[in-house]
């Protein structure tokens, strides 16, 4: 079932109907793409085509096995009681999820050159891992074939993206005063580049993907923003429900969380970024062909008012030439 | 985009290996591991027995003089002993200042909380961890000040961990009561926690290895053999410092005070603050009383204050009015000098000297076996004087607003 199909069947389902305007969509179901509410909807495509979880479902352990070896290696944690016991601002980053270990920059000083390579591959497992399942999610929601570049592409945007907001982190820990400026562009960028990794997952380059995302989330930041933060909250309300039941900081419940959460919203939110990005892009795409279409036919009309101004004119030549 | 397909398995069975991977070099031979045995004072009273005893220290015996003095920003003097490793000696006042052992010059100051320091050796890393610990909070620090970032911001902190609240819960303001000061030996720090935990904890990551939480809470503590936890009004305990499980527990029984703070272990013996003097354990024997300083004379040492230093044949013991010097042996007291010992009451010693800091400023230092003034230091300007420390042959301690380097002959 692709994203499509699952979106038409949710639609029909509910009995939706998209406001119309008489325009055809390439799909054939008569109506407009609509990329609002993508969350929401990801949560139905998924709930159709549980299978979309299990990208992420892999990720989710390979990720929480690096978890461990990052808690029990000597370098330094910033939660180091525990796996899950909090949930990471770095999901507004998506798809970099609700990662929970993470070394402060205060970690990396004064280390052994070994450790700090083993450090840094252990960084890098969380977003290989994001982009590897961001790239099979939407693979198998859009019908197309996992390959070497679509992987390097998606693996590599969401490395960058990590790597910015771990550089920002950073910054945030030197100068305080950057806190609320480093949140309020974090955030405004997580909204519009929102569906970038589903884009490079398609067929774009990292820059082009993120150029494309920003293009297409142009005037729904907001919407975005909710929809990033709807996914941001459904894994933390994931990863805080075990912690419930967890009675001890190393209680392995608080794992369970994390795999939960980034399961769920890693799988949801590469979901609804491809049902943006496809939608989005089917939207401008019917824009621009709308745009063309006027556009001839102002210039057709332009044409006939040209030629009938012509026939007029050579009527009127041909009167004063008849006349003289 | 034009590619060649790779099979779920591949993409998903080469992501599970780089884990893997990454998971076995953890796990791996480790690299060398810094080593913080050779300072010369790395933590809060010396040692992790607390004893508060350099033994092989050469201080000066006579004709001591000002060296040097270093401003320090605080208020009055740091009621927390300073610590020296490498070749400085930090002191903790509204932050931490790293002075030069050599000039007094300021090498690097860490904006931390933490007023109780320990040094402690972190595997993985070139540099010790330098662990600050708070009422609340407590944090690794790379013990070389790390590295500067600008703009009066130093990065330098491994890991934390506990509340970063860090009011004052107990003692004044932050300053943290001598006997529950960060502690370390073999790469482990122990720390006691707000809910009343003794911690154990990997003094590299940060990670905890066990956690004990007393009925009563467990904020009195030494490591030797064992980890001997003290609380007011419950046993005294002896865990094992690999699980933090109860090895042995001594009741205090009759009409014997259990009002235990402060401990110190050496050598087998574990002396406890009784809140009338001190009760020796036998730590090799279940925790046996060895004596009690029962001399019919209420020695009125603070219940909640005190901490025995440990010399050769002495056990000292700082009270509201007076130092006690008591035989090692017997228990039976020896010396009584009446001095007015300033907070922390933790008497400081090397070699065969106790340096007793007092309220009006005063340093002075006295034989620990005999009780007699060997010297004293003074400054007109300085109303109270705070905990020393001695390396390099020399006496480090705040007195007043300052810290001042002393030598004279040895």
């Amino acid at each position: 079932m692709t994203v499509t199909e699952a979106v038409r069947e949710e639609r029909d389902g509910r009995g939706d109907r998209d406001p119309a305007d008489g325009t055809a969509a390439d799909d054939g179901d008569g109506r407009d793409p609509d990329p609002s509410k993508p969350v929401r909807r990801a949560i139905g495509v998924t709930s159709r085509a549980p299978g979309h979880l299990l990208g992420f479902a892999l990720a989710a352990v390979v990720v929480a096995l690096a978890d461990v070896a990052r808690i029990l290696d000597p370098v330094g944690n910033a939660i180091p009681d525990a796996i899950g016991s909090g949930v990471s601002l770095s999901v507004l980053t998506y798809p970099s999820g609700t990662r929970v270990a993470v070394v402060p920059p205060g970690a990396f000083v004064g280390l052994e050159p070994w450790w700090l390579v083993v450090a840094l591959c252990l960084a890098a497992v969380g977003p290989v891992a994001a982009g590897v399942a961001t790239t099979w999610t939407v693979a198998r929601a859009t019908r197309r074939s996992v390959t070497t570049e679509r992987v390097l592409a998606t693996t590599t945007y969401v490395a960058v993206v990590a790597g910015i907001w771990h550089a920002s982190e950073w910054l945030a820990a030197v100068a305080p005063a950057s806190v609320l400026p480093l949140l309020l562009v974090g955030t405004w960028l997580s909204a519009r580049l929102f569906p970038a990794p589903a884009l490079a997952a398609m067929d774009r380059s990292p820059l082009s993907a993120a150029s494309e995302a920003y293009a297409l989330t142009r005037g729904r930041t907001f919407g975005c923003l909710l929809s990033v933060v709807g996914a941001g909250t459904l894994g933390a309300v994931l990863a805080n429900l075990p912690s419930v039941a967890a009675v001890s900081l190393d209680d392995p419940a608080f794992a369970l969380g994390t795999a939960l959460s980034y399961t769920f919203a890693g799988a949801i939110g590469a979901v609804a970024a491809t049902i943006y990005a496809v939608e989005a892009r089917q939207e401008r795409r019917l824009a621009r062909d709308e745009r063309e279409r006027r556009r001839d036919e102002l210039r057709r009309e332009q044409a006939g008012e040209g030629r009938e101004h012509g026939d007029a004119a050579a009527r009127t030549g041909g009167e004063r030439r008849n006349g003289n | 985009m034009p590619g060649r397909a790779v099979s779920r398995r591949t993409v998903v069975g080469a992501s599970g290996s780089a884990a893997l991977a990454a998971l076995a070099g953890c796990l791996g031979p480790g690299s060398s591991s810094a080593s913080a045995g050779a300072a010369p004072w790395p933590m809060q009273g010396h040692d992790a027995g607390r004893t508060n005893r350099r033994a092989d220290a050469d201080p000066p015996r006579a004709g001591v003089r000002e060296v040097w003095r270093a401003e320090l920003d605080g208020f009055g003097p740091p009621r927390n002993q300073p610590v020296a490793y490498d070749d400085v000696v930090v002191v903790p006042d509204r932050g931490l200042v790293a002075i030069d052992r050599a000039d007094g010059s300021e090498r690097f100051a860490l904006d931390v909380g933490g007023t109780g320091l320990a040094v402690a050796a972190a595997d993985g890393y070139r540099t010790s961890t330098l662990v600050a610990g708070g009422n609340r909070v407590v944090s690794g620090l790379d013990a070389a000040g790390g590295v500067d970032a600008g703009a009066g911001t130093r990065i330098a902190e491994r890991w934390r961990a506990g509340d970063d609240d860090d009011g004052g819960l107990f003692g004044g303001g932050n300053a943290v009561l001598a006997g529950t000061t960060p502690v370390a030996v073999d790469g482990v720090v122990y720390h006691a926690a707000v809910d009343g935990a003794v911690v154990a904890r990997d003094a590299a990551s940060g990670r905890e290895r066990w956690r004990y939480v007393g009925e009563r809470g467990g904020w009195f503590f030494a490591v030797d053999e064992r980890v001997y936890v003290a609380a007011f009004g419950a046993d005294v305990r002896a865990l094992d410092p690999a699980d933090g499980s109860v090895v042995w527990r001594h009741r205090a029984g009759g009409d014997a005070p259990a009002r235990w703070t402060g401990v110190a272990a050496a050598d087998g013996d574990v002396f406890v603050n009784d809140g009338r003097g001190i009760t020796a354990l036998d730590a090799t024997d279940g925790g046996s009383v060895r004596w009690r300083t029962d001399d019919g004379e209420r020695t009125d040492v603070g219940t909640d204050r005190g901490v025995p230093t440990v010399v050769d044949d002495r056990v000292l013991l700082a009270g509201f009015d007076a130092v006690y010097g008591f035989d090692r042996e017997s228990g039976e007291r020896v010396w009584k000098r009446a001095l007015d010992p300033a907070e922390p009451r933790h008497v400081a010693a090397a070699g065969d000297l106790a340096f007793v800091p007092t309220q009006d400023g005063q340093l002075v230092a006295v034989n620990a076996t005999t009780g007699r003034t060997a010297w004293e230091f003074t400054r007109p300007d300085a109303w109270e004087a705070g905990p020393p420390v001695v390396a390099d042959g020399r006496v480090y301690a705040a007195v007043g607003e300052a810290l001042v380097c002393l030598e004279g002959s040895r």
